[in-house]
């Protein structure tokens, strides 16, 4: 007999057990996302300052950000929740499948600017906080600006064949061997606060040179200067210690007293001094354990009359 | 009488002539002079700022030296603005043209600076200042972001 045409008494029994039912804890990848834990993966990831156009006082999150590349200029995307100009009509699913695949809602490859090879890494409950997160974003309208890529460079069925050669998605495994410190270091920092996709120089098709992993690059992202963050004493910070990079990711002060230029004072203002002071030292203690790989960065010289 | 005085007239005229050269010549000469100067002045600079900071993260037992890297601080940002005269604009220099271009905008940013500097020299609480620290390293950026070349094209690098 249909529910509702039970007597009251029946009913009510019949309502209870649906509603322990909806209330019975499920597996634990189900629970409810976190959008103050996503607000801290976020500022673990850097604080997103690719999509802002801070240069131009442009609105948070909204894109726009102009990023050249030997390939052409990229324009960075609007992912505030603005249903029709940013990700307000995507899935959770759609977030999902982008950060771990590189993909967008529409099906197409999207350009590894956006470093999904690094946030391919991350795991199902920080990917699902950090979009709940993004949903409280304040909304801006603001379109897309269409990138400006020389051919082929633009045509975005070739990026399969780019994944294909350079891209597979894993997730991260911790190393047994090492401490838990450690891996949380390892963790952050391949797959959220992506440090090595600004600090290692780029193949011709514009893929991470593995042998170089985080031994810094003269023409980084946006052609700035990366340095070398490997431990090597003479072209690397093997002279840091544990404290001077601490310190560093928390103030953007280095141990010559100078302080870090354009986008490393970017992330570090508005990311990473915000993370704990127990993940900036996992950070650095995964750091100071990475082989010393001996790569002096320099830039050409600058040319007679240049601005 | 008129003609001793017609004479001096002349050689004080072909020395000023003479002189006017000299003054162009000399100013170029110490342009590099005066770039050197203001990069030691940096120097000092980051000398105190450094400084301040082996304190701030190691916790060192020098408390009462923090006000003396602070009023070094506070007085050296009094001199930025009067340390980038016309002329130096060019050679080993990673001076932005702004600096020149945009005159109110770089007085400011020293001001800032120079104003956390006083603030911290001003504090007695060893906690309070360690917050002090981090906020003056902040206001390098200041000049540093709109004023100075980045890395890649310092003039640092050599072929």
């Amino acid at each position: 007999m249909h529910p509702f045409r039970l007597p009251p008494a029946r009913r009510a029994w019949w309502l209870a057990f649906v509603l322990l039912l909806a209330a019975a804890p499920g597996p634990a990848a189900a629970a409810e996302p976190d959008p103050q834990r996503g607000a801290y993966i976020f500022r673990a990831s850097g604080g997103c300052t690719c999509h802002t156009d801070l240069k131009n006082g442009g609105p948070t999150l909204a894109g726009g950000r102009a990023m050249p590349t030997p390939f052409g200029v990229l324009y960075a995307t609007n992912i505030t929740p603005h249903r029709q100009t940013g990700l307000g009509a995507w899935s959770e699913a759609d977030f999902i499948r982008a950060m771990r695949r590189g993909i967008g809602a529409g099906g197409e490859h999207l350009f590894p600017a956006f470093p999904y090879t690094a946030f391919a890494g991350m795991t199902e409950r920080d990917l699902r906080d950090l979009w709940a997160y993004l949903r409280t974003v304040p909304p801006v309208e603001r379109a897309n600006r269409p990138d400006e890529l020389w051919p082929p460079f633009g045509w975005r069925f070739l990026l399969g064949f780019w994944k294909w050669l350079n891209f597979a998605p894993r997730p991260f495994e911790p190393d047994p061997a090492r401490s838990a410190e450690w891996n949380r270091g390892a963790y952050l920092s391949r797959h959220v606060a992506h440090c090595a996709e600004c600090h290692t120089p780029r193949d011709l098709s514009g893929a991470l040179r593995p042998e170089l992993r985080n031994a810094g690059t003269p023409s980084g992202p946006e052609g700035a200067l990366a340095p070398n963050i490997t431990p090597d004493p003479e072209t690397g910070v093997g002279n840091w210690s544990l404290t001077d990079m601490t310190w560093f990711l928390e103030t953007a002060l280095k141990p010559n007293g100078d302080d870090a230029q354009s986008l490393m004072g970017e992330v570090i203002e508005h990311g990473y001094r915000h993370m704990t002071p127990a993940d900036r030292k996992a950070i650095a203690v995964y750091y100071r354990s990475l082989p010393p790989i001996r790569n002096k960065v320099q830039a050409p010289p600058r040319s007679e009359g240049a601005p | 009488m008129k003609h001793v005085h017609r004479l001096a007239i002349a050689a004080a005229l072909a020395l000023a002539f003479v002189f006017s050269f000299s003054v162009g010549s000399a100013l170029a000469q110490d342009s590099a002079a005066l770039i050197k100067y203001r990069q030691r002045v940096m120097r000092a600079l980051s000398g105190h700022m450094g400084a301040l900071g082996e304190y701030a993260k190691n916790n060192l037992p020098y408390d009462g030296h923090v006000a003396v890297h602070a009023r070094g601080l506070a007085e050296l940002s009094k001199l930025l603005p009067e340390i980038f005269p016309k002329g130096t604009e060019n050679g080993k220099t990673d001076a932005l043209p702004d600096i020149w271009a945009k005159p109110a905008d770089f007085r400011k940013a020293a001001e800032n600076m120079g104003d956390e500097a006083a603030k911290l020299a001003g504090m007695s609480d060893a906690m309070g200042a360690k917050a002090q620290i981090k906020e003056l390293g902040k206001s390098c950026g200041g000049c540093h972001k709109k004023f100075r070349q980045p890395k890649e094209k310092s003039y640092k690098n050599k072929k």
